[in-house]
This record gives C-alpha cells, structure tokens and sequence, in this order.
C-alpha cells in the first residue's frame, strides 16, 4: 500500500542524453491532459520531457521542456548569440505559460545556454517540504569532453516555486543520476526556503 | 591571519565538504553584483591588506584597481614548470645486471655505477627541466599579447575571476606548456582510469597504449560519448575533434558551437586552436558561454572546474587551488604595489 501511494505521488523519468536536443530527436507525439494544447512550434518540444502533472499553487498544469531563443541580455563581447538556443522548463495552463522554472527565475550560471538536454525529471515531495517539488537534471558538455549533469532543485509552496542556488550546488556532487540525486535528499533533506 | 586569508581567497565547497547554506559564500558574496570590477579589487585588496599587516589602500586610489592585466612576468610567476622526471630519483642498478670483473670490488663498483647513472639522470632531467622551461617560455610569450585583450573583452576583470581563469588554465595546459590534448598512454590502468567507458578492461587497452589518434577516436566517439556529437566509432572524428586550446576544448559539439558563435573556423581547421590566438579565444569563448564569470563571483571555483574538466572533484583540484590563491595574491600585490 505505501509503495503504490509512493508511485502515484511520484513520476520520475529518465531520459537518455542521445546528443544535442533539437527538432530531428522530436517525433510528433500527441500528448494528453493540459499538455493536449500546447501553443508551440512541434519541433521545439522536447517531448520525452512532456508531463501533465499536478502541482501546488497551480493546479493541473503541463510541465514542458522546448528549445527557445538565447534569453540573457546582450553583453559586450561582441559575440553574436542571437543564433543560440536554449532549453526552457516551462509550465502551461489551458494553452499559456503561467511560469518558467528556468530563465529569469534560475540564474544563468546554474542553467546556461550550454545545457545541451535534459537527463531525467522528477515530481516528488522531498523530504522536509509540504508539496510535490520539481527536480531536473539537465546535461551539458564539459570543455575536456565528459558530459556534466546540473540539477536543478526547485521547492514548492503555497506561493509558488523557489530555486535555492545554494541548494543546487550542495547537491550538485552527489552524483549524476536522478535515483542517486534523490537518495541524497532523502538521507540530509530539505529546509524550506522562507517565503 | 591564516583564517583571514582563507576568507579572502574564498571557501571552496569542495567535494565531500559539507557546508551551511545559509553561510555559504554564495549567499554573501551574490549582493555584490551590483558594483564594477574596480569596487571590488579594491574590496579585496583592502582585506588582502589587513589580513597581511599592510596599510589598506583607500577609496582614493581606486584608479590603480580598474584595470588589472595578465603580462609575460606574472604567468612566468604563476607557472613554474615542472618536470615529472626531475624529481624522479635515479635507477638504482641490480647486482644481477652488472658486469663483474676479477678483482673489483662488488659495492664499490655499484657505487661508482649508481653515481654514474645519477650523474646521467640528472643530465637527462636537466636537458628535460631546460626544453620545458623553453617551451613554456615561448607559449607565455605567444598568448600573453592576447591575454589582455580577452580579459576586457570578456569581462574578467575581477581578482576572483582572473585568478580562477589562470587556476584553470595552467592545469589545463600543463602550466602552459601544451595547447594539445595528450592521449599517449604507456600503461593500461592510466588509459582505463582516463576513459573508464571506451576501455573498461585490461584487455580492451590491447593495441591502444602508446597510440593516442585510436585512443582519441575511440575514447570520443558516439557510443562511450553521445554528447560530443562526433558520431560513431571509425569515422576519426574523435582523433580530428580531441582537445586543444588552453581548455582542451574536446568534441565537434563544442568545436561547432565555438566556430559558430566566434567566427573562427575551428570545424573545418581545428588546428586553429593550437595558435595562440585559437586558443585564447577558446578559453575565453567557454567561459562566456557558461557564464562563469558569475560563478567566479559566487566563490564557485569548484563548479568552475567541474564544468571545464568534466570531473568531480576536478583532476588536479588542489593544484588548481593553488594557482588561483598564488595568481590572486600576485595580482593583487601587484596592484598594491602601483604596479599596475
């Protein structure tokens, strides 16, 4: 009985890192629940990362993984970014975005342009919070070659979602796996950020 | 004093270290965002001061902290070069293998062969200590014109984030003395320690060590390094795409996102990044477009190295550490000094 309450609170997903996200690695899917009408282009979705899900504040929402624009304000490198992409987190309510987990609400340090695809999501009430928070882990090249994988924590309440950078980077060593991330949390846990 | 050094060079939340996040340096050092680099040199040189007994420079000679620069001599004082083999100590020879002659006597022949041999070894580690110092000395030469360049165009112009880049970049380029990847392994549990994936047996190293292109193309390609995007085993994208310029930057992923981002064709000519220019701009190019400049403001300098090394703790973390707190503390007396 606890373990069948534990799967029906919890999705975890893995997803194989198999290259660079982009339109060829997305076949059409239909998706069902809120993620049924989602306004953007087909190709931008990152559809192993594509979750009807339940979450406080917002109810029935779509939690969404899809390839935007370089969002962070020009700076004066001289380099043009306006080609790059980047992968946004994003949740849809009845067709509009009611909130971005990535830009602007995590810095661009923790989530950069260089995140070349997601690893796994999780829906989880982790140990210490009152509601199901969000955690993914996403994969970006190295400069010497191996991939490295950023998790990003994301703590729920009754106001809406906190990504503590602290948090995140504490974590960040326990390993590169979802299974491995989440036992880590399990055994230290979680104190709330203060609204 | 030690400890306020300590808490001028930052606290590193290193592997295994457990910290409060409360208290962790990047709750309190993410206010300062807000002011330029010359606020915060002088910031830093003030606490470098105090923790060393010197008087702190003011609010008025804030114009010698705007600028600070990286020239030949401060890269000659950060990387000393180092030999493997100078401190190696020489052979001693086994009774076994000497030539025995009717009437000398056995120790003091061996005695005269080990002073022979140390001579020799010393000799030989010498000619080695020489022709590194020369190497390095010409690659400090070659890319410390376009150092500064980079370092304004980028904005790394803060002490945390210029030391953390020189940290970086002297283990990287084995203290400046190589901007090409070395895959020449002589023993099979270095090549399976490097590559745990490509080479997970003894055996799988057959006919691998000491050829570093077939380590290079197996090492990298699709099936043990997906995200490289170099494509599958025998294609000789691996060997073409290895790691070159001062961050070993490795895989046709990355030598794509570079040319097309900076203009330098790096897909098609991937030796550009061998020249010193290539590999500045390299360096320079992924340390942008991860943003670590903001994680040098964190006092993040693990995490720095974790994302250009791809390892956890980084390969030589501690001597990493080392460069940074020795370039920032020479940068910083430098600039106390009015040198700059």
């Amino acid at each position: 009985m606890f373990y069948r309450l534990i799967l029906s609170t919890m999705f975890i997903t893995s997803l194989i890192a198999a290259g660079p996200a982009g339109a060829e690695s997305n076949p059409p899917t239909p998706f069902s629940g809120e993620c049924a009408n989602l306004p953007l282009d087909h190709a931008a979705i990152i559809s192993k990362a594509v979750f009807p899900v339940s979450l406080t504040p917002y109810g029935n929402v779509c939690f969404v993984a899809h390839i935007t624009k370089y969002p962070f304000p020009p700076d004066n490198t001289g380099l043009d970014y306006s080609t790059a992409t980047y992968i946004a987190l994003s949740l849809y309510q009845k067709g509009e975005k009611i909130y971005d987990f990535t830009y602007p609400n995590t810095p661009d340090w923790a989530w950069p342009a260089a995140v070349l695809d997601i690893q796994s999501v999780a829906f989880r009430k982790l140990k210490g919070t009152k509601y199901t928070d969000v955690i993914v882990i996403g994969v970006e090249n190295s400069a010497n070659g191996p991939a490295v994988y950023l998790p990003l924590i994301f703590i729920a309440s009754e106001h809406g979602f906190t990504f503590d950078q602290a948090l995140a980077e504490n974590y960040s060593v326990y390993g590169s796996t979802m299974p491995e991330l989440l036992r880590a949390i399990a055994k230290v846990g979680i104190s709330p950020p203060v609204p | 004093m030690a400890d306020d050094l300590w808490q001028v060079f930052g606290i590193h939340s290193g592997h295994g270290i457990k910290q409060n996040p409360l208290t962790a340096p990047a709750a309190r050092v993410a206010k300062i965002s807000c002011i330029d680099s010359a606020d915060f040199n002088l910031w830093f040189g003030q606490l470098y001061a105090a923790a060393r007994g010197l008087k702190p420079p003011g609010q008025s000679n804030i114009c010698s902290f705007g600028i600070p620069t990286i020239d030949v001599e401060l890269l000659q004082q950060i990387s000393p070069p180092v030999s493997e083999h100078h401190h190696k100590p020489p052979p001693v020879p086994k009774l076994s293998s000497l030539a025995i002659h009717e009437g000398v006597n056995q120790k003091e022949y061996i005695k005269k062969e080990q002073a022979e041999r140390a001579q020799q070894q010393n000799q030989a580690d010498y000619k080695s200590w020489q022709s590194a110092l020369q190497t390095q000395r010409q690659m400090i030469g070659s890319i410390a014109k376009w150092m500064p360049l980079y370092l304004h165009r980028f904005d790394v112009m803060t002490i945390p984030r210029i030391s953390c880049f020189l940290g970086n970049a002297a283990v990287e380029s084995a203290a400046f003395t190589t901007f090409e990847e070395d895959q020449r392994f002589t023993h099979a549990s270095a090549l399976m320690n490097a590559h745990r994936a490509a080479f997970p047996t003894e055996k799988s190293t057959d006919g691998y060590l000491g050829n570093p292109q077939a380590v290079a193309n197996r090492a990298y390609c699709s099936e043990f390094q997906p995200s490289l995007g170099n494509g599958p085993f025998g294609n000789g994208n691996g060997w073409k795409y290895r790691g070159r310029g001062i961050f070993q930057i490795t895989g046709l992923y990355n030598y794509t996102l570079f040319s097309k981002f900076t203009g330098i064709d790096a897909v098609s000519n991937p030796d550009v990044l061998l020249q010193p220019e290539g590999a500045v701009a390299s360096a320079f190019w992924f340390w942008n477009f991860n943003n670590f400049n903001h994680l040098a403001d964190l006092y993040m300098f693990e995490q720095i190295g974790f994302r250009i090394n791809g390892t956890r703790p980084p390969y030589k973390w501690l001597e990493r550490e080392q460069h940074r707190t020795f370039s920032a503390a020479r940068i910083i007396e430098r600039m106390l000094s009015g040198v700059l």
